[in-house]
């Protein structure tokens, strides 16, 4: 915390608090993009058209997406979650947004592994990477 | 052409959905049981799907479970695998069980996600869905 009250946003650390101790962020993100426009316009044959529409779905759908991991996850619905984290990593690796691509991955895998707590623990994170992704992908 | 998508990811529809439309006709379903029922009305009614767009991970019903059920529902139309409708697996899971599994069950091809659109058309031109595209 700064003498002005203010606090610097840094998505590779999360604060500690009353919860207990920084949670550590899922590792590997530095050397990824948040959105790789070009590669996207290349999957979508050049249309930048269709980038804009699915840009659009993408950041639209996306906000839903996180909410039902969330139920998900307060409802302990192991297959659910892993199901869901899939959805979040395939949706994103579509729009070439790397790394929330991979925080899918890292998530599906922990759910497949049955580790609901640790996929939890990431959420704030998640929310913060799609905060970069609404950024990147605002025209 | 008339075309099935079976994904239950907006974002993957949609893709899918706007490349698709080109071809012909675009149907989806969000899930294994809808798609089935799709196919199995446009079988009922003499307008069978030409191709199947399915994706793998799926609620309820997956996309394996459904693809070995459509086969069953023509199978039992007398449509063999040459006759029947062309299936390609779309999916993010690229592991050599989901992709034998997948060809076991008689799709035609496995496209790995991220889709991407050239990798979609060179596969409906290799299935002689379209003709080959003009490349500028």
């Amino acid at each position: 915390m700064h003498k002005d009250g203010t606090e610097d946003t840094n998505v590779n650390t999360m604060p500690a608090g009353a919860d207990g101790p920084a949670v550590k962020p899922v590792p590997g993100l530095d050397a990824l993009p948040v959105w790789d426009r070009a590669v996207m316009l290349e999957r979508v044959l050049d249309d930048e058209d269709l980038l804009d529409m699915v840009r659009e779905g993408y950041l639209m759908d996306m906000p839903n997406q996180i909410g039902e991991l969330k139920n998900l996850i307060g409802a302990g619905d192991v297959p659910g979650v892993t199901r869901q984290a899939h959805t979040i990593k395939g949706a994103s690796a579509n729009v070439c947004a790397e790394r929330m691509r991979e925080m899918g991955l890292w998530m599906e895998k922990a759910a497949k592994d049955g580790d609901i707590a640790g996929v939890a623990e990431k959420l704030a994170q998640l929310d913060q990477e799609f905060e970069l992704v609404k950024k990147a992908m605002a025209k | 052409m008339k075309i099935l998508i079976a994904e239950d990811d907006f974002t993957s529809r949609l893709l899918l959905q706007e490349i698709l439309k080109k071809y012909g006709v675009v149907h989806v379903a969000v899930d294994g049981s809808e798609a089935l029922e799709a196919f199995r009305s446009a079988l009922s009614e003499g307008t069978p799907y030409d191709l199947v767009c399915m994706d793998i991970m799926m609620p309820g019903m997956d996309g394996q479970e459904t693809l070995r059920k459509i086969r069953d529902l023509e199978e039992n139309r007398g449509i063999y695998f040459a006759d029947g409708a062309k299936i390609i697996m779309v999916s993010a899971l690229g592991d050599m069980k989901n992709i034998i599994d997948a060809f076991k069950g008689l799709c035609h091809a496995y496209l790995q996600k991220p889709i991407d659109g050239q990798n979609l058309i060179r596969e409906l031109e290799k299935l002689d869905l379209i003709s080959p595209q003009h490349k500028s």
